[in-house]
């Protein structure tokens, strides 16, 4: 197993790389060119005069953008080894000050939401899979489909409507992520006051995940309550619960591992959608303004940063099955 | 199963059945389509305006409802409402006090604030409450009025342009401001290392910027031209001491945290969560009632106004639908004052026909197309009557813009006409009219294109698709990420095109219109190319006999009128509430001046 | 042995039998066929133009033919001012997809229209009927793609192992890092028009990489079972152990994957749409319908609704179908 870890440790750095190159040159080589974005070339005043052509040229050595692509890549590739991610296109900062900025509530959110999102799907599942068939379980069945089918927005603007707008009740802030005057609070009140305003983003970016990852759990749970050593344990006289969460759930938690690897790097995305009606400063809002703006480096930072997140994810989802499953191995 | 198949089929057979309809007019020939396929050029119906124009005649008349039932209002009736009310006169009471706190909000952060590299409009918003320009319009006459210059000279050949500084002004850290700043300031926006490509193009026929003492500066212009003074008026300054102190001035601190020398001083910026500002106490000139203004960013535009109901935000602007449905609850109404304004630096749409398509190199096609797209009836109905057709590249209310150019009417049947006599018919048959262009026969069908998530445009442009089919035009519409989209545009890619334009209060024509700016050189996307445009504008360009210059214009409205470059459509107002909190707002017709403004001792 | 059952049956036939056995399966495939009976029949369904018009004395079926002497009549206005001696058969909802009316815009659900109108006054339910042509064919044929490829390349993956499984594990996670905004924008450029099938082919080609991870994990857990390698003893090809043994047992997550993958195609269509790389307008889909209602929220609920519901059915029958089938496949289950 060891020596397994350390060879896929080791394919990570070429993989990174082929991601990362590929990822730069499709980037740079879809339409839109960040030089023209910026000086508003669409407008009136740029093109009008005798020295626009030569404008644009500054701008564009401004940026680095002048030197052809076979030049730019190792460029860019030397600086990510010392972790410098260059300056963003649109405000001049380094990159790690704009994404240090948002990554902190931005893995809050995503971390409770997985948190919550398992907590209550898990025992949903199970609750569906021992009670499979039953009018119970489509009961279950069809408040999750329901949930599933809301939109995100929708759901988020009800429940601003009546729990936050003012218009019913007020429980729950309109948004953003602390109140005014907030740097004054204790460490406790902070906490508070942060899981107070973060509370009807969470619930609008967990609801919708109730429904799938509590039918692969049922589904996985099926499964193995047909095996014949379920049947053996039953025939055992053992009781139910012991049948259930001491032999069924260890295995039927595969599937559901899987899931995990996918999970990694969404750590750092966001919805915008979300994002945006909650005025959340997220990640998520900041990878879709840059790809607008055609703002490289920051796309490039995000685009790096979440495939050294996928790549791990994958790996620590690999490892988990063989520890979780002793038939899997690898050789 | 099978029989529940066969008693399925004929379950829906009977329902469908039930549909059948009979006909009650008598014959009228006028209503018959040609029923003749003998004929090998088929003259296409035109399509009658008669339904549109029942919905536009009476308001009301196409709902009725059985009676004691409130039929809803039609939007054109309710945009009246909406107006009701709105713009009322200013509040002032005997005793003016200063203080409070005003909130407003925008919807994203500014990406900098510092004014030579920034570009954004809210960084704009700021510099201008922080940082005074050397003069200003006023918000009725459009004058410009002294502000860090307290005077000016033009040389008489209109190649120098002399300020003369204030002696009083101090930098908000109480250093004073002289003409050197003027000049520092020139020089880094002329500076290639320096991110600002709009600022230098701005100013590229600018020879020189001269301080030849304290208070004094003088701008050289390489050429004459008539935007000259309003581009030098309109200059920011940046204090020298802040920004020279060895630190790349793109990536200065100081442009996240202005010094500036205006009415407010700025306190601070969190992002994504609100911009601060206070009174500048030793500000120069008429120091503003109100002492601090917090500019809330809030995306969202449902969220906004969920806030300013409840008493967070006190100036906001709304959209037209909110403006017609939502703020007409009873609590907007008994909070907030309502105002609009055609704003001086607003914009218009339009819908740009590319002449290098053999389609729209024929004027009578151009005009046929104006004719299909029924901008009154989207003007009362999808804008609340909220808007108005513009017929020319003006802002409205500027001298240059003619009002006696009435637009053309939408009218199908004169679009027919005119496609026909451009010899636009359906010669085989297909329901699209097509032509014979150097030997081939092309088919009139071409796409629309513009940047997706314009709301308005792609409305537009699926109500003149459905005109076009009738009119035997078929029109694919397409909307294009903005990148991509610049680019088509840029290169002249596009057959026909929907977008807007800024406007500003004077502005000269030249980019857009001139047939120097065709291709990549300039803004003249849709290749318009008319000799005498061209020369009307180039006298216009050195006319500084305003009047003249006015007359000149006026000239060239008629020429675009006739013409049809573009479908000209509409410049929609800006749309505002204000807690009535705040008194003596009022209602300019440029803008509103927050600088007017206060709040009573016991609404603070 | 007294066994009366015939003496062949093919796999696929005792498949189809077990599925026939479950009524909420058999139930939800059937509404999945009514509902592309829909789609296929729309025009009989939603339409300005009448299924069979007899006018001047001729017989006319415009739903399904084009006329050249109709070919721009506006159907709204002619069957309105319908002559004496002429007789129309309407389709139930007389009213097309594309047809504005921009006076009554945004207008609740009435007797006029069943699902109220859009922003530009469109029946809603006259461009939810044609809109699921639209949104059952991304669904399909999006998820159809992408479970094609990932169960193919997962069961070798997985199956195979060493160094085939490396490379594939490579490529795995290259597809799953890929920027995919990019890669549409650039698809986009480069077409010459805007079709569903690009929107199809760009979800289907990074939407495989779950199945693969899955299916793999699968063929890791089952290709030491006892039943694979007696099949490898008994010298049973590769392929075949493949798809014949080990794939049904490996089906179970992958089906799931694939219900849900049907209806998230549908709001990714909506968001793309959103973004202009959707069905270009004014075709209606349902997820076009919803990038709408984004913007109307408080006002015009039947915006959100109707869209939702259709997610909603279109996420319910797919499942039971695909536990049916799961279900129906599983080779323990049988008598």
């Amino acid at each position: 197993m060891r020596q397994y870890i350390i060879r896929r440790l080791l394919w990570m750095v070429p993989t990174l790389v082929g991601i990362t190159l590929v990822t730069f040159l499709i980037v740079q080589l879809a339409p839109g060119d960040p030089v023209k974005l910026a000086t508003g070339a669409g407008g009136e005043a740029l093109k009008a005069t005798s020295t626009a052509k030569q404008i644009i040229e500054e701008q564009r050595r401004l940026l680095g953008l002048d030197r052809p692509l076979w030049q730019r890549y190792p460029v860019w590739l030397g600086k990510l080894c010392v972790l410098d991610f260059g300056t963003s296109f649109r405000d001049w900062r380094p990159v790690r000050t704009v994404i240090a900025e948002r990554l902190p509530i931005t893995l809050e959110i995503n971390l409770l939401s997985i948190f919550i999102a398992y907590v209550i799907s898990i025992p949903i599942g199970v609750f569906s899979a021992v009670r499979a068939g039953t009018v119970r379980d489509h009961v279950v069945t069809v408040i999750l489909f329901i949930l599933y089918s809301l939109p995100s927005f929708w759901v988020a603007y009800i429940l601003i409507y009546f729990l936050a707008g003012g218009n019913y009740y007020s429980i729950f802030p309109v948004g953003g992520i602390n109140s005014a005057g907030s740097e004054s609070y204790g460490a406790l009140h902070w906490v508070a006051d942060r899981l107070w305003h973060i509370s009807l983003p969470v619930l609008v970016l967990t609801y919708a995940s109730f429904a799938g990852l509590s039918r692969y759990m049922r589904s996985g749970m099926m499964e193995i309550l047909r095996q014949d050593y379920i049947r053996t344990a039953r025939a055992k006289g053992l009781p139910e619960r012991w049948v259930i969460y001491k032999h069924a759930l260890r295995n039927s938690v595969i599937p559901i591992v899987t899931i995990l690897a996918g999970l990694l790097p969404s750590l750092i995305g966001g919805s915008i959608i979300t994002e945006t009606i909650f005025n959340v400063p997220g990640l998520g809002r900041l990878a879709w303004e840059a790809v607008l703006a055609r703002d490289y480096p920051v796309i490039m930072a995000e685009a790096t940063i979440t495939a050294v997140l996928a790549l791990f994810g994958i790996l620590l989802s690999d490892i988990l099955y063989a520890v979780v499953d002793p038939r899997i191995k690898y050789d | 199963m099978k029989k529940a198949v066969v008693v399925l089929l004929l379950a829906l057979v009977l329902a469908v059945a039930g549909c059948g309809k009979s006909g009650t007019k008598p014959r009228e020939d006028t209503d018959a389509p040609p029923a003749n396929p003998a004929s090998t050029e088929s003259t296409l119906a035109a399509p009658t305006a008669a339904s549109t124009e029942a919905a536009l005649a009476a308001p009301g008349a196409a709902h009725q409802s059985p009676a004691g039932v409130e039929a809803p209002l039609t939007p054109a009736e309710l945009g009246a409402k909406s107006l009701e009310g709105a713009n009322p006169a200013p509040v002032v009471d005997a005793k003016i006090t200063d203080g409070g706190t005003l909130t407003r909000r925008f919807s994203s952060d500014p990406d900098s604030l510092n004014p030579v590299t920034g570009r954004d409009y809210y960084g704009m918003l700021i510099n201008e409450l922080v940082t005074d320009s050397l003069a200003k319009r006023n918000f009725d006459t459009f004058e410009y009025e002294p502000r860090l210059a307290r005077s000016w000279e033009i040389s008489s050949d209109h190649l120098s342009y002399t300020f003369h500084l204030r002696d009083d002004v101090k930098w908000q850290d109480g250093v004073p401001f002289t003409s050197d700043d003027v000049v520092y300031t020139f020089d880094r926006i002329m500076d290639p290392k320096v991110d600002a490509p709009q600022a230098r193009n701005y100013f590229t026929d600018v020879e020189s910027v001269t301080a030849p003492d304290k208070y004094t500066v003088v701008f050289k212009w390489k050429k004459p031209y008539f935007l000259g003074f309003p581009t030098c008026a309109e200059f920011v300054p940046v204090a020298r001491h802040v920004f020279d102190t060895g630190v790349d001035f793109n990536s200065h601190p100081a442009g996240r945290a202005p010094v500036g020398n205006g009415m407010y001083r700025f306190v601070n910026w969190k992002t994504s969560e609100q911009i601060t500002l206070e009174r500048n106490e030793g500000y120069y000139g008429r120091k503003p009632h109100i002492k601090r203004t917090v500019f809330r960013i809030v995306p969202d535009d449902n969220a906004a106004l969920l806030m300013a109901s409840s008493g967070v935000i006190d100036v906001l602007g709304v959209r037209p639908d909110q403006w017609v449905k939502d703020i007409d609850k009873d609590i907007f109404r008994r909070d907030f004052n309502r105002y609009y304004y055609y704003d001086g630096e607003g914009s218009y749409g339009y819908i740009g026909w590319n002449a290098r398509r053999p389609y729209f190199a024929d004027r009578r096609v151009r005009l046929a197309m104006t004719h299909l797209v029924d901008r009154e009836g989207i003007r009362r109905n999808l804008l609340y009557g909220l808007a108005q057709i513009v017929t020319g590249t003006f802002y409205i209310y500027s001298p240059d813009y003619d009002p006696s150019i009435k637009p053309w009417p939408y009218d199908p049947a004169e679009a027919a006409r005119l496609l026909d006599e451009a010899d636009w018919k359906d010669h085989d048959g297909d329901g699209i009219r097509d032509k014979m262009v150097d030997g081939q026969s092309v088919k009139f069908t071409f796409t629309y294109m513009f940047p997706a998530g314009g709301t308005l445009s792609q409305k537009t442009g699926e109500l003149l698709q459905e005109q076009l089919k009738k009119a035997g035009v078929e029109m694919n519409i397409r909307p294009l990420e903005w990148a991509t989209f610049l680019e088509r545009l840029n290169e002249g890619d596009f057959d026909a095109v929907t977008l807007g334009w800024a406007l500003s209060v004077e502005q000269d024509p030249y980019q857009l219109w001139h047939s120097s700016q065709i291709g990549q050189r300039g803004s003249n996307s849709v290749a318009f190319r008319n000799a005498e445009a061209d020369s009307v504008i180039e006298q216009a360009r050195v006319e500084f006999d305003a009047a003249k210059r006015h007359e000149l214009y006026h000239r060239f409205d008629a020429i675009l009128h006739d013409e049809q470059p573009y479908t000209f459509l509409f410049t929609t107002p800006s749309l505002a509430i204000v807690n009535k909190r705040v008194h003596n707002v009022v209602p300019h017709k440029m803008r509103l001046d927050s600088r007017e403004w206060y709040i009573p001792a016991e609404l603070q | 042995m007294t066994d009366v059952r015939p003496a062949h049956r093919s796999y696929w036939g005792l498949v189809r039998r077990e599925f026939m056995r479950r009524p909420l399966a058999v139930g939800a495939l059937g509404a999945v066929v009514i509902l592309v009976l829909v789609a296929v029949f729309a025009p009989y369904l939603a339409d300005d133009a009448p299924i069979i018009l007899r006018h001047n004395g001729r017989i006319y079926f415009p739903s399904t033919f084009s006329y050249r002497e109709f070919q721009t009549t506006d159907w709204a206005q002619f069957v309105d001012r319908l002559q004496v001696g002429d007789w129309v058969l309407m389709p139930p909802v007389p009213r097309g997809p594309g047809t504005t009316d921009i006076a009554g815009f945004l207008s609740r659900p009435s007797r006029e229209h069943l699902c109220g109108t859009d922003d530009l006054g469109r029946d809603v339910l006259a461009r939810m009927i044609w809109g699921s042509r639209i949104s059952l064919s991304v669904g399909f044929v999006a998820v159809g793609i992408a479970v094609l490829i990932g169960i193919v390349l997962g069961a070798v993956a997985g199956y195979f192992g060493g160094a085939i499984d490396i490379v594939i594990s490579r490529i795995i996670e290259v597809v799953i890092c890929f920027p995919v905004f990019f890669l549409i924008l650039i698809i986009i450029a480069l077409v010459p028009k805007m079709s569903i099938f690009y929107l199809m082919f760009a979800i289907g080609i990074v939407g495989w990489t779950g199945v693969a991870r899955f299916v793999r994990a699968e063929f890791l857990k089952l290709r030491g079972q006892d039943f694979a390698v007696a099949a490898t003893a008994l010298g049973a090809p590769a392929l075949r152990i493949i798809f014949r043994h080990i794939l049904p047992n490996a089906m179970a997550p992958v089906l799931v994957s694939a219900t849900f993958g049907v209806a998230g195609a549908i709001l990714t269509e909506s968001a793309l749409s959103f973004l202009g790389f959707g069905v270009p307008p004014p075709t209606a889909s349902w997820g076009s319908i919803l990038s709408l209602a984004r913007q109307y929220v408080y006002e015009a609920w039947w915006l959100t609704a109707f869209p939702g519901a259709a997610i909603f059915m279109s996420v319910l029958c797919y499942n039971l179908i695909g536990e049916g089938l799961r279900d129906a496949v599983d080779p323990r289950l049988k008598v």
